[in-house]
Protein backbone atom coordinates (compact mmCIF):
# COMPACT_ATOMS: atom_id res chain seq x y z
CA UNK A 1 0.00 0.00 0.00
CA UNK A 2 1.07 3.47 -0.50
CA UNK A 3 -0.26 6.91 -0.42
CA UNK A 4 0.53 10.51 -1.24
CA UNK A 5 -0.51 13.45 0.88
CA UNK A 6 -0.22 16.85 1.84
CA UNK A 7 -0.31 17.91 5.63
CA UNK A 8 -0.71 21.12 7.12
CA UNK A 9 1.61 21.59 10.19
CA UNK A 10 0.45 22.47 13.46
CA UNK A 11 -2.40 20.02 15.16
CA UNK A 12 -3.31 18.48 12.13
CA UNK A 13 0.39 17.22 11.05
CA UNK A 14 0.45 16.35 15.12
CA UNK A 15 -3.09 14.15 14.83
CA UNK A 16 -2.31 12.49 11.57
CA UNK A 17 1.20 11.74 10.96
CA UNK A 18 0.79 9.43 13.90
CA UNK A 19 -2.14 7.29 12.53
CA UNK A 20 -0.97 7.07 9.32
CA UNK A 21 2.32 5.57 10.54
CA UNK A 22 -0.04 3.35 13.00
CA UNK A 23 -1.91 2.13 9.93
CA UNK A 24 1.00 1.50 7.39
CA UNK A 25 3.02 -0.19 10.71
CA UNK A 26 0.04 -2.99 11.46
CA UNK A 27 0.20 -3.25 7.12
CA UNK A 28 4.32 -4.22 7.13
CA UNK A 29 3.15 -6.04 10.29
CA UNK A 30 6.08 -4.34 12.60
CA UNK A 31 6.30 -6.09 15.97
CA UNK A 32 4.78 -4.02 19.00
CA UNK A 33 7.83 -2.10 19.76
CA UNK A 34 8.30 -1.30 16.40
CA UNK A 35 4.65 0.47 16.04
CA UNK A 36 5.55 2.21 19.38
CA UNK A 37 8.66 3.49 17.87
CA UNK A 38 6.91 4.29 14.77
CA UNK A 39 4.78 6.37 17.09
CA UNK A 40 7.45 8.34 18.37
CA UNK A 41 8.93 9.40 14.98
CA UNK A 42 5.72 10.63 13.95
CA UNK A 43 5.51 12.52 16.99
CA UNK A 44 9.34 13.86 16.26
CA UNK A 45 8.80 14.66 12.97
CA UNK A 46 5.53 16.39 13.65
CA UNK A 47 6.72 18.83 15.88
CA UNK A 48 9.91 19.27 14.21
CA UNK A 49 7.99 20.44 11.25
CA UNK A 50 5.55 22.80 12.33
CA UNK A 51 8.66 24.44 14.71
CA UNK A 52 10.66 24.32 11.01
CA UNK A 53 8.06 24.90 8.67
CA UNK A 54 5.51 27.34 10.41
CA UNK A 55 1.93 26.39 11.26
CA UNK A 56 0.14 27.02 7.78
CA UNK A 57 2.58 25.09 5.43
CA UNK A 58 2.08 22.08 4.51
CA UNK A 59 4.34 18.78 4.70
CA UNK A 60 4.55 16.84 1.68
CA UNK A 61 4.48 12.91 2.63
CA UNK A 62 4.50 9.51 0.35
CA UNK A 63 4.36 7.00 2.51
CA UNK A 64 4.35 2.85 1.75
CA UNK A 65 4.09 -0.27 3.62
CA UNK A 66 5.64 -3.49 2.37
CA UNK A 67 8.06 -5.10 4.82
CA UNK A 68 8.78 -1.54 6.33
CA UNK A 69 7.19 1.05 6.74
CA UNK A 70 8.66 4.33 4.34
CA UNK A 71 8.18 7.63 4.99
CA UNK A 72 9.83 10.72 2.25
CA UNK A 73 9.19 13.74 3.53
CA UNK A 74 9.60 16.75 0.92
CA UNK A 75 10.86 17.95 -1.13
CA UNK A 76 12.06 20.66 0.92
CA UNK A 77 15.11 23.03 0.35
CA UNK A 78 18.26 20.69 1.45
CA UNK A 79 19.18 23.45 4.77
CA UNK A 80 15.43 22.98 5.86
CA UNK A 81 15.35 19.18 5.54
CA UNK A 82 18.86 19.09 7.73
CA UNK A 83 17.12 21.86 9.96
CA UNK A 84 13.91 19.82 10.46
CA UNK A 85 15.81 16.53 11.52
CA UNK A 86 18.16 18.60 14.25
CA UNK A 87 14.15 19.85 15.67
CA UNK A 88 13.90 16.24 16.58
CA UNK A 89 16.51 16.19 19.51
CA UNK A 90 15.47 15.80 22.51
CA UNK A 91 18.31 17.41 24.99
CA UNK A 92 18.13 13.83 26.89
CA UNK A 93 17.81 11.75 24.10
CA UNK A 94 19.57 13.10 21.03
CA UNK A 95 18.21 12.93 17.51
CA UNK A 96 15.07 10.19 18.26
CA UNK A 97 14.44 10.01 14.42
CA UNK A 98 17.90 8.71 13.41
CA UNK A 99 17.82 6.65 16.87
CA UNK A 100 14.94 4.56 15.91
CA UNK A 101 14.73 4.39 12.29
CA UNK A 102 17.32 4.53 9.10
CA UNK A 103 17.27 8.21 7.94
CA UNK A 104 18.87 9.22 4.56
CA UNK A 105 18.53 12.93 3.18
CA UNK A 106 17.99 12.10 -0.92
CA UNK A 107 19.15 15.30 -3.06
CA UNK A 108 16.14 15.34 -6.21
CA UNK A 109 14.50 17.42 -8.48
CA UNK A 110 12.73 19.55 -6.87
CA UNK A 111 14.84 20.05 -3.48
CA UNK A 112 15.81 17.25 -0.45
CA UNK A 113 13.61 14.44 0.27
CA UNK A 114 14.03 13.18 4.53
CA UNK A 115 13.58 9.20 3.76
CA UNK A 116 12.99 7.33 6.95
CA UNK A 117 12.54 3.87 6.78
CA UNK A 118 10.93 2.08 9.80
CA UNK A 119 12.07 -1.96 9.56
CA UNK A 120 11.19 -4.94 11.82
CA UNK A 121 14.12 -3.76 13.61
CA UNK A 122 16.08 -0.86 15.21
CA UNK A 123 18.98 0.78 13.17
CA UNK A 124 20.81 -0.02 16.64
CA UNK A 125 19.98 -3.54 16.84
CA UNK B 1 -7.93 26.15 4.38
CA UNK B 2 -7.22 23.10 2.99
CA UNK B 3 -5.96 20.94 6.01
CA UNK B 4 -5.20 17.47 4.00
CA UNK B 5 -4.97 15.96 0.85
CA UNK B 6 -4.28 11.94 0.96
CA UNK B 7 -4.06 10.48 -1.97
CA UNK B 8 -4.59 6.52 -2.28
CA UNK B 9 -5.45 3.82 -4.68
CA UNK B 10 -9.31 3.03 -4.78
CA UNK B 11 -8.88 -0.62 -2.87
CA UNK B 12 -11.21 -1.37 -0.12
CA UNK B 13 -8.19 -1.60 2.81
CA UNK B 14 -7.40 1.98 2.18
CA UNK B 15 -10.84 3.15 3.80
CA UNK B 16 -9.06 2.17 7.45
CA UNK B 17 -6.50 4.55 6.21
CA UNK B 18 -8.92 7.70 5.34
CA UNK B 19 -11.18 6.99 8.74
CA UNK B 20 -7.93 7.31 10.36
CA UNK B 21 -6.63 10.71 8.59
CA UNK B 22 -10.37 11.80 8.69
CA UNK B 23 -10.24 10.84 12.89
CA UNK B 24 -6.90 13.38 13.19
CA UNK B 25 -8.44 16.37 11.07
CA UNK B 26 -11.71 16.27 13.74
CA UNK B 27 -9.69 15.67 16.43
CA UNK B 28 -7.40 18.69 15.35
CA UNK B 29 -10.84 21.03 15.27
CA UNK B 30 -11.95 19.96 18.23
CA UNK B 31 -14.93 17.71 16.70
CA UNK B 32 -17.12 16.46 19.52
CA UNK B 33 -17.00 12.78 19.36
CA UNK B 34 -21.22 12.59 18.20
CA UNK B 35 -19.71 14.63 14.86
CA UNK B 36 -16.55 12.86 14.60
CA UNK B 37 -18.65 10.14 14.27
CA UNK B 38 -20.61 10.92 11.89
CA UNK B 39 -17.76 12.54 9.89
CA UNK B 40 -15.72 9.13 9.77
CA UNK B 41 -19.16 7.48 8.19
CA UNK B 42 -19.65 9.68 5.30
CA UNK B 43 -16.52 9.63 4.84
CA UNK B 44 -16.08 5.99 4.26
CA UNK B 45 -19.40 5.60 2.59
CA UNK B 46 -18.27 8.28 -0.36
CA UNK B 47 -14.86 6.48 -0.18
CA UNK B 48 -16.78 3.03 -0.07
CA UNK B 49 -18.88 4.47 -3.10
CA UNK B 50 -15.87 5.47 -5.35
CA UNK B 51 -14.07 1.92 -4.61
CA UNK B 52 -17.26 -0.16 -5.51
CA UNK B 53 -18.79 1.64 -8.53
CA UNK B 54 -16.40 4.22 -10.03
CA UNK B 55 -14.23 1.76 -11.79
CA UNK B 56 -14.96 -1.50 -13.69
CA UNK B 57 -12.84 -4.61 -12.72
CA UNK B 58 -9.92 -4.75 -13.69
CA UNK B 59 -9.52 -0.74 -13.92
CA UNK B 60 -8.85 0.04 -10.52
CA UNK B 61 -5.58 -0.95 -10.21
CA UNK B 62 -4.56 2.62 -11.91
CA UNK B 63 -7.32 4.17 -10.53
CA UNK B 64 -7.53 6.99 -7.50
CA UNK B 65 -8.98 7.97 -4.75
CA UNK B 66 -8.28 11.74 -3.35
CA UNK B 67 -9.70 13.08 -0.21
CA UNK B 68 -9.37 16.79 0.72
CA UNK B 69 -10.60 18.44 3.69
CA UNK B 70 -10.60 22.15 4.19
CA UNK B 71 -11.78 24.28 6.84
CA UNK B 72 -14.83 26.79 6.36
CA UNK B 73 -15.27 29.60 8.88
CA UNK B 74 -17.95 28.08 10.78
CA UNK B 75 -17.58 24.00 8.84
CA UNK B 76 -15.11 21.42 7.54
CA UNK B 77 -15.24 20.47 4.34
CA UNK B 78 -14.45 16.96 3.07
CA UNK B 79 -14.17 15.91 -1.03
CA UNK B 80 -13.61 12.46 -1.94
CA UNK B 81 -12.76 11.88 -6.16
CA UNK B 82 -12.60 9.20 -8.34
CA UNK B 83 -10.79 9.15 -11.74
CA UNK B 84 -13.54 6.67 -12.64
CA UNK B 85 -16.58 6.39 -15.11
CA UNK B 86 -18.84 9.06 -13.53
CA UNK B 87 -22.13 8.45 -11.90
CA UNK B 88 -24.54 6.56 -14.17
CA UNK B 89 -27.40 3.77 -13.11
CA UNK B 90 -26.46 0.29 -12.47
CA UNK B 91 -28.62 -2.04 -13.00
CA UNK B 92 -26.22 -4.40 -11.34
CA UNK B 93 -25.74 -3.16 -8.07
CA UNK B 94 -26.03 -5.36 -5.63
CA UNK B 95 -25.89 -2.16 -3.11
CA UNK B 96 -29.08 -1.17 -0.93
CA UNK B 97 -28.46 2.41 -2.45
CA UNK B 98 -28.41 3.85 0.93
CA UNK B 99 -24.87 5.30 0.93
CA UNK B 100 -25.96 9.02 -0.39
CA UNK B 101 -29.15 9.22 1.68
CA UNK B 102 -27.01 8.56 4.59
CA UNK B 103 -24.56 11.11 3.37
CA UNK B 104 -27.14 13.43 3.19
CA UNK B 105 -28.29 12.84 6.74
CA UNK B 106 -24.90 12.88 8.56
CA UNK B 107 -24.04 15.84 6.52
CA UNK B 108 -24.89 19.60 6.83
CA UNK B 109 -24.85 19.58 2.89
CA UNK B 110 -23.95 17.49 0.24
CA UNK B 111 -22.87 18.37 -3.40
CA UNK B 112 -22.17 15.47 -6.62
CA UNK B 113 -21.17 16.41 -9.52
CA UNK B 114 -18.31 15.32 -12.38
CA UNK B 115 -14.64 16.04 -10.79
CA UNK B 116 -12.33 17.03 -12.58
CA UNK B 117 -10.73 14.16 -14.32
CA UNK B 118 -14.65 12.80 -15.16
CA UNK B 119 -14.65 10.98 -12.57
CA UNK B 120 -17.10 11.72 -9.33
CA UNK B 121 -16.74 13.93 -6.31
CA UNK B 122 -18.36 14.37 -3.50
CA UNK B 123 -18.37 17.13 -1.17
CA UNK B 124 -19.78 17.05 2.04
CA UNK B 125 -19.29 20.02 4.70
CA UNK B 126 -20.49 19.25 8.63
CA UNK B 127 -20.95 21.29 10.91
CA UNK B 128 -17.76 22.26 13.69
CA UNK B 129 -20.32 21.81 16.17
CA UNK B 130 -23.56 20.14 16.59
CA UNK B 131 -26.58 21.58 15.40
CA UNK B 132 -29.09 22.27 18.83
CA UNK B 133 -31.95 19.77 18.72
CA UNK B 134 -35.09 21.20 17.04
Amino acid sequence: MSLRAEIVCGPVLQRVLPRIVGVLAARAELPIDRLSDGLLVADAVSAAAQATLGDDAALLLEARADRAVTLELGPLPREIAEHLLVRTSLPSAGRIVERLAEVELVDREGGTTIVIVLGPVAPSC
Amino acid sequence: MRLLRICLAPQPEEVAMVRQAISGVGEALGLSPRLLSDVKLATSEACTNAIVHAYEDGERGAGTLVVLAAKAPDALVVTVTDGGRGIAPRIDSTGLGLGLPLIAALSRSLVIREGPGGGTEVEMTFGLVEDPVP
